[in-house]
């Protein structure tokens, strides 16, 4: 059971269109995981073991920065999956 | 025969009364449709209704950070001063308007799927939360102007929507398309008029345009995206400097005898903390529903545009995006300051909320064409916008007119403010209403026959048929 949030400036409207894509991804290859959206404020005291975001954010999520995944765009669902793919192999989690 | 009366009678007066459980019966049929485990759909359903109840929790916090600017602005100006952000009036407009408005947000969406299904605009709406506050700014006009409820109120209401999240996001595709170097969607938000006017005015200045790309401004103010921080700094030193003029009420009259300074930084710090309740009661409340109708609409309309919030179009002009929030905001204070010389009746606030989305994303509009130029000047002028149509719009906002908080951004003060005003007109009734209703209704037809001639859906096949 993995867990990601996905992280834009508020955390309503775009990490909410990434949380669909991480979903999607995630069932595809059959990953057990459960995906919250959150805001830059939001984010502070939650527990996860990863962040899906886009670059701008960096400086805002410094302190999580072994936790980050970066994607271009929060509604790029093939490049989501792909990033993710890569980064679960990373871990282990897939052969 | 009397217990299948009381079963309906409960169903229909306690259950459906609450528009939280409303909001959960939306997302457990959503659940259900994308064939859930029970488990997920069991936790999704508690976590929508536990949502919509945070949201009412924080209107409590909210009101102590604004009334006692409300009541200071009063004092010292002897104007109502308003707070143009989104997540401040919520809480009030659910209070009223929650079951309606919820309904009348479920009836758009299924409109908006079957007109993108048989019309030539494509488009879905996405956008959790600017959808829910539209459809109550909508609900909340349409009662105050034609007194319309219940039902006439739905259906009515569920027109307005439906033409709202289709025809809104076909405005700024020709726009969004030439930021992102020709993507597949649109941007769907309530800066969107602003954004279309700063594309347009960006052409303006077509010749020799310099990208605002090329200039490097300080990456300290993207700190401004963190809404609770920058609410609260920016509502600190308006408390402070009215301090410096209303001393003695404050002590007598509103802090209970507290040092004003002291009082107007905790009140910022309480506002900011209202916010930050209603934001993550908004994230819980829509997490569910929104996926569902991405689900849906995908199943129902293949190939259709999606309409996302304004941050996806952040990363292509990220300076732009600094210029335009800076701009607007200081169109914003500029005409603040003029309402207050003027004494208007209404002053709205600086919107700082407002500024950096709607304001950041006109920029990144205006200088896809006009470059630096364009991603200044057209978010100035509609932070000017703005302040004059909002404050024109607080009569007809009926119950939320008196809060000190309304919907703030540049579509509430342009097409929101132009249909308040034609509503009105119909309500009053008389020839000029029927005159009215009817140039609204030919005017809606002849843009679905001019559907036919939209063409931007179809730039991606001719190319490729080339």
């Amino acid at each position: 059971m993995i867990k990601i949030f996905t992280v834009c400036p508020q955390g309503l409207g775009s990490s909410l269109i990434a949380k669909i894509n991480v979903q999607k991804a995630l069932e595809k290859m059959g990953i057990e995981g459960e995906v919250e959206t959150a805001g830059v404020t939001s984010i502070t005291g939650q527990k996860f073991d990863l962040i899906v975001t886009v670059p701008e954010m960096q400086d805002s999520l410094e302190r999580y920065k072994d936790k980050l995944v970066f994607v271009t765009n929060f509604f790029k669902r093939d490049e989501i999956a792909d990033t993710l793919e890569k980064k679960f192999r990373e871990m282990g989690l897939i052969e | 025969m009397q217990v299948i009366l009381d079963i309906f009678n409960f169903i229909g007066e306690q259950i459906l009364s609450q528009y939280s459980i409303i909001l959960g019966l939306v997302a457990l049929v959503g659940l259900l449709l994308q064939k859930k485990p029970a488990t997920t759909i069991i936790s999704g359903v508690i976590k929508t209704v536990v949502g919509v109840i945070i949201i009412g929790a924080g209107a409590g916090v909210l009101v102590g950070g604004i009334d006692p600017l409300t009541k200071i602005i009063n004092h010292v100006l002897g104007v109502q001063g308003v707070l143009p952000t989104n997540e401040a009036a919520l809480p009030f407009a659910l209070e009223k308007f929650g079951q309606i408005g919820s309904l009348v947000m479920v009836g758009g969406f299924i409109l908006n799927v079957i007109l993108a299904r048989i019309t030539r605009y494509k488009f879905i709406y996405l956008t959790g939360h600017i959808m829910l506050y539209v459809s109550l700014f909508v609900v909340i006009v349409l009662n105050a102007t034609m007194g319309l409820e219940g039902w006439a109120l739905w259906a009515v209401g569920t027109v307005v929507m439906g033409l709202y999240f289709t025809l809104m996001p076909a405005l700024n595709y020709p726009g969004t398309k030439d930021v992102t170097g020709g993507e597949r969607f649109s941007v769907g938000h309530t800066g969107d008029f602003s954004y279309w006017f700063s594309y347009e005015v960006g052409k303006l200045f077509k010749k020799g345009a310099r990208s605002a790309e090329e200039f490097k401004l300080p990456k300290s103010l993207s700190f401004f995206r963190d809404t609770t921080s920058s609410l609260a700094l920016t509502l600190l030193p308006i408390f402070l400097i009215l301090t410096f003029f209303s001393w003695n009420y404050i002590v007598t009259e509103v802090s209970g005898g507290q040092n004003p300074i002291m009082f107007a930084i905790m009140s910022s710090l309480t506002f900011a903390a209202g916010m930050a309740i209603v934001l993550a009661g908004v994230r819980m409340m829509l997490g569910e529903i929104i996926p569902a109708f991405a689900g849906i609409s995908e199943k129902l309309v293949p190939g259709a545009v999606p309409a996302f919030d304004c941050p996806v179009v952040f990363p292509y002009a990220p300076t732009a995006l600094l210029f335009g929030f800076i701009s607007m905001f200081i169109g914003m204070v500029i005409a603040t300051i003029l309402q207050v010389i003027f004494k208007v009746p209404y002053v709205i606030l600086p919107g700082i909320v407002p500024a950096f989305f709607a304001g950041g994303t006109s920029g990144i509009f205006g200088n896809a064409k006009g470059g630096w130029k364009g991603a200044i000047v057209g978010p100035f002028i509609m932070g000017i916008v703005m302040q004059v149509g909002t404050s024109l719009l607080i009569p007809f906002t009926g119950e939320l007119y008196d809060k000190g908080a309304t919907f703030g951004d540049p579509f509430y003060a342009t097409v929101g403010l132009a249909f308040a005003k034609v509503s009105d007109l119909i309500g009053k009734g008389g020839i000029l209403g029927w005159i009215v209703l009817a140039a609204v209704i030919l005017l809606t037809v002849f843009v679905f026959i001019m559907g036919k001639n939209y063409r931007h859906l179809d730039e991606p096949a001719a190319e490729t048929a080339k």
